[in-house]
């Protein structure tokens, strides 16, 4: 009870927060006559292989994803290196209702899971430098779809739900170099014993563009274990341990309506509160496997 | 203030009430109990062990017919399960069938209601009935 009250309360004044320098940076631009021109997007598309950078597509553009995740690289030559293995897909669709607010809805193999995302930028980085930083929100609320039976005796729709918030900052050095870190907050409303319900995170990512259209993409998601609001003594957590960090190395090539990212990674649930929660596959261990991602983008 | 100006606010405390509503109303903590009564009554292979395997086993890219063996269709699961060595009838320990999904592999892809009865249809002798 202390640790749900404690999120919450950490959750309020983090989107309080948040919101106030919102406003006040609209109240102050209001002040300013010129406006400073945003600079270009720090990432090609809103996808960084499981993550969401601060990329949003213009207003009334329609963005279709197929990430592709395939079995880890472990069997060797028995299952292909992971090619022939189970694999998992997710299909979404993205839509930008402003130029800074986008709302997307999803379907992922593993565990039936539906997901509706919403990111906002609350803040843009302009040319001028006047702004160093692209800030967004970004929300996915996750269903699962599996059979009423993984959720015991005392099942609720509730139990389903998932929910994973997060704050990216992004930064566009320049034409070559791009940066990115995102706290995250996963919360899940039913696990199982020893799982925790809550997880904080810390995701880093940047891409190296190499030609007008190819860039090499990394990225590192770290769940972070923390005892003061583990619902578990360390003895337990010492023992059960956390989900592994998600690496992730690649190559994006890209056009105005494409993007396409092949790569080498670790976590295969796609959706990042899944992964943040449930990755065992550590990629130093060699549990790797290669994804795709697909964008495709559609203006109205 | 413009028009546009009152639209974006409008939509950054839309967004606002959203999210902050979201994280008041949504959250629960629940931990997931499992009815731990042992199964006395008979388990059905047909009736209880193969909707378990086409809810969460034989689809394309895993255990469909010419995918991953064993395959776990309605109509071969039975007969690939043995000709693959993964079921020891009376030995859930000794049945890979089991144990992967107990706490292998495909443990991510089984619930733990789904788990007890895969156990209990072979200590009942992994009949196909």
């Amino acid at each position: 009870m202390r640790n749900n009250t404690f999120i919450k309360a950490f959750t309020f004044l983090a989107l309080s927060l948040l919101f106030s320098l919102q406003v006040m940076s609209q109240e102050e631009a209001t002040e300013e006559k010129p406006v400073a021109r945003p600079s270009r997007p720090a990432f090609e598309s809103g996808l960084l292989f499981d993550n969401a950078t601060t990329t949003i597509q213009a207003q009334k553009t329609l963005e279709m994803i197929i990430q592709h995740r395939f079995g880890t690289m472990d069997n060797g030559i028995s299952d292909l290196y992971g090619i022939w293995a189970p694999s998992n897909i997710r299909l979404g669709l993205n839509y930008s209702i402003l130029n800074n607010l986008m709302v997307g809805i999803g379907t992922t193999k593993f565990n039936k899971m539906q997901d509706i995302q919403v990111k906002y930028n609350i803040l843009q980085q302009t040319r001028s430098n006047s702004v160093p930083v692209t800030v967004s929100l970004y929300e996915v609320i996750g269903i699962d779809g599996s059979a009423e039976s993984k959720y015991g005796k005392n099942y609720t729709f509730n139990n389903r739900l998932s929910y994973f918030s997060q704050i990216i900052i992004s930064r566009r050095f320049n034409d070559m170099f791009s940066l990115q870190i995102a706290p995250s907050f996963t919360h899940y409303n039913a696990t199982e014993h020893p799982v925790d319900h809550d997880r904080f995170a810390i995701s880093v990512g940047g891409r190296i563009k190499v030609s007008p259209q190819s860039s090499i993409i990394l990225s590192g998601d770290f769940p972070l274990g923390i005892q003061s609001i583990s619902e578990h003594t360390e003895a337990i957590n010492d023992e059960v341990g956390i989900a592994k960090p998600n690496i992730c190395i690649g190559w994006e090539i890209s056009t105005s309506t494409h993007a396409f990212h092949v790569y080498i990674g670790s976590a295969q649930n796609i959706l990042p509160q899944e992964n943040m929660v449930f990755n065992k596959n550590d990629f130093f261990d060699g549990n790797i496997l290669i994804g795709l991602n697909i964008t495709r983008l559609w203006g109205f | 203030m413009t028009k546009m100006k009152r639209k974006s606010r409008f939509f950054t405390f839309t967004l606002g009430f959203i999210l902050i509503g979201i994280s008041f109303s949504g959250c629960e903590y629940e931990f997931i109990e499992f009815d731990d009564t042992p199964i006395t009554t008979e388990v059905s292979f047909k009736n209880d062990i193969v909707p378990i395997f086409n809810a969460s086993c034989g689809f394309s890219g895993c255990h469909a017919a010419g995918a991953i063996p064993p395959e776990l269709t309605s109509e071969r699961a039975y007969q690939s399960l043995f000709s693959n060595n993964m079921v020891t009838a009376n030995e859930p320990a000794n049945s890979l069938l089991y144990t992967s999904i107990a706490s292998g592999s495909m443990k991510k892809y089984s619930t733990a209601e789904q788990t007890k009865l895969i156990r209990a249809w072979i200590e009942q002798g992994a009949l196909n009935n």
